[in-house]
């Protein structure tokens, strides 16, 4: 946003990821037996979690298995519904995604309205996939747990196909700058400098 | 530069490889439910994201300004991909500042599209610039896979001193002989009354003073003394610079050289220029506009070039010093080679003016004893150098922090009278 009154948007953004990560913690932690450890989790989490927006973006893989560690642990001790492992299957996907812009950005950066409608879609469409994918997981594991060689053969061809799009997607057949237009490069400030007098 | 993942994506995948193996060696459906996003995130966002190409093409609107003005910059994007994110980085030269808004910026790019942007700039300094370049990070809707690419604008800018108007200016010894502005002690044609004189044969019938012609019966004619043009040579020591905060001797010296070119200039005086210094460059001297602008094109390019060489006026073409040219110098004294060369001139008999641009205000405090010393002494070496031109028949004025230059012209205007009144006395 242009407006100086106006709080920036990254800032608004690392907000809503801190809030969401709180919930996400807060959430599975029950009365059980396991309280203590999901505690524990939840303080792992949230402190990667701060980590990774504020000074190492890096530290986000350890921030989310905390996260899933922790609603395993409870699911296992306490149970979980269906619904409440939906939801957090996708504030999981949406926090990953608002830490990645928070990471991306820099508070000096101006961003654009458009660009912040265009994100602010794109989260809700990230919840709305990580929702759906995640009912589809459950509906296909309950159906698997009667085939588990199916399962396992499924998961595989799945991975494969996976790592195949990610290797095609980032090293192209016609190398990294294919089809891009080369401009130029290098030096910023240049003075010409003439040894002779400009009038010889 | 190129393309690169973000490094949500191995995590990512790692998560989801992970949760997905675990949960189905353990048969446990929430595990993959966790997982199972991560991977079809990834799946959709590597899809949607594809081989982006985004050009970029930078245009100014004016290629000379004055100091302190505005121009803008036109900056197209060209995006032949998927991207619908840009992240601009614009690498201004030092002198030129974008004024409307930071130099970074994140834009929503049409794919498949273009998009133009408009950035206002200030030319905060005089100068030769090649204008920067212009960095550019393309990303997708999620963000996981960025193109970055540099691109250096090629266009120059030339950024014209702001110049000090001079109302008066220091008036030559000897003219040439073609109209000017500066008045002459000869009687010829022009508009300052000189004298009155009996008429002669050939004496124009207009310049016959008929009041005193009928007082005294006979004819008399009034004499005028002509105004001629000058030739002023503009004498840049550019072998050293003192500078702090950005403002120096040498940003001084460029700046008074401006000035007083165009000032005489708008005079009809024929100027020229020499920067002597590790590069040597002159101009002859010559008149008109076309002249302002070959003089400041020497200006803007004006910098210190480091060199041991030891040089003289004899490395100076000759034609670019005139006989009975008004020199001006500009210099803060500092280096031998410019003190012997002006000497030197002196010597064969130039019209001299030196405007010490002194370095005292860009020197930092002494901060041990011995450097106090030195700043005690060193004062008295340069009143001694002044001394030694003084004696020379050389009017010195010092341009020190507080006053103008034009202030520096009417004392060397004043010095030059008083010199002028002590020879006339002695003979």
């Amino acid at each position: 946003m242009s407006s100086s009154g106006a709080p920036h948007p990254r800032r608004i953004t690392l907000i809503a990821a801190l809030m969401l990560g709180l919930a996400l913690a807060l959430a599975p932690i029950g009365t059980g037996r396991a309280m203590a450890v999901e505690l524990t989790l939840a303080v792992v989490a949230l402190v990667a979690l701060v980590t990774t927006v504020a000074v190492w973006p890096r530290v986000l893989g350890v921030c989310l298995v905390a996260f899933i560690v922790e609603f395993v642990t409870h699911q296992m001790a306490d149970g979980a519904s269906v619904a409440a492992t939906i939801l957090y299957a996708a504030g999981l996907l949406t926090l990953g995604q608002l830490c990645g812009w928070v990471a991306g950005d820099d508070s000096s950066v101006r961003l654009e309205r458009q660009v912040v409608l265009h994100r602010a879609a794109a989260a809700v469409v990230v919840a709305g996939v990580g929702a759906l994918v995640s009912l589809l997981s459950l509906i296909g594991g309950s159906l698997a747990l009667e085939s588990a060689f199916a399962a396992i053969v499924v998961g595989i061809v799945g991975g494969c196909a996976l790592l195949a799009l990610v290797l095609v997607t980032l090293h192209p057949f016609a190398g990294p700058t294919a089809g891009a237009p080369h401009h130029g490069g290098g030096a910023t400030v240049r003075s010409t400098r003439r040894r002779e007098s400009p009038d010889e | 530069m190129g393309r690169a993942a973000s490094p949500r994506l191995g995590t990512y995948a790692g998560i989801a490889g992970c949760t997905m193996f675990v949960g189905i060696v353990l048969g446990s459906p929430t595990l993959i439910a966790l997982g199972a996003p991560f991977a079809a995130f990834l799946a959709i966002a590597l899809a949607v994201a594809g081989q982006s190409s985004v050009g970029v093409q930078c245009a100014l609107d004016q290629d000379r300004v004055m100091e302190g003005n505005e121009l803008t910059a036109t900056l197209t994007f060209v995006n032949d991909g998927p991207a619908t994110e840009l992240e601009i980085a614009i690498g201004l030269p030092p002198g030129i500042v974008r004024i409307d808004g930071p130099t970074r910026e994140v834009l929503a790019l049409p794919p498949a599209g273009t998009r133009t942007m408009r950035v206002t700039l200030r030319a905060e300094r005089w100068g030769s610039y090649m204008m920067g370049e212009v960095a550019v990070r393309a990303r997708d809707a999620f963000g996981v896979v960025f193109d970055d690419r540099r691109y250096a604008a090629s266009q120059t800018l030339r950024v014209d001193p702001g110049a000090e108007r001079l109302r008066t200016l220091i008036a030559p010894a000897a003219t040439v002989a073609q109209s000017g502005a500066h008045l002459t002690g000869a009687t010829a044609d022009g508009i300052e009354f000189a004298d009155v004189r009996p008429f002669t044969t050939g004496d124009q019938l207009r310049r016959i003073n008929w009041r005193r012609s009928a007082r005294s019966q006979t004819l008399y004619v009034n004499d005028s003394h002509p105004e001629r043009s000058g030739d002023i040579v503009i004498f840049l020591d550019c072998f050293t610079d003192v500078a702090r905060d950005g403002q120096g001797t040498l940003d001084r010296t460029v700046r008074a050289a401006d000035a007083l070119a165009r000032a005489y200039l708008a005079q009809r005086d024929r100027v020229g220029i020499v920067s002597f210094g590790g590069t040597l460059r002159w101009l002859t001297p010559s008149m008109g506009d076309r002249q302002v602008a070959r003089i400041v094109d020497v200006l803007l390019e004006t910098r210190v070039v480091f060199s041991f060489a030891r040089k003289d006026v004899a490395v100076v073409p000759p034609r670019s010093l005139p006989p009975h040219a008004l020199v001006i110098a500009l210099t803060p004294l500092l280096d031998d080679r410019t003190a012997e060369a002006l000497v030197t001139l002196r010597g064969r008999g130039f019209d001299m003016v030196i405007v010490e641009i002194s370095p005292t205000p860009f020197i930092r405090p002494a901060a041990t004893e011995t450097e106090r010393q030195v700043q005690r002494l060193w004062p008295l070496w340069r009143e001694m150098l002044r001394d030694r031109y003084e004696q020379l028949g050389v009017a010195v004025v010092e341009w020190g922090a507080e006053n103008t230059l034009a202030e520096l012209i009417e004392e060397a205007r004043r010095c030059r009278r008083q010199a002028h009144r002590i020879r006339a006395g002695s003979r």
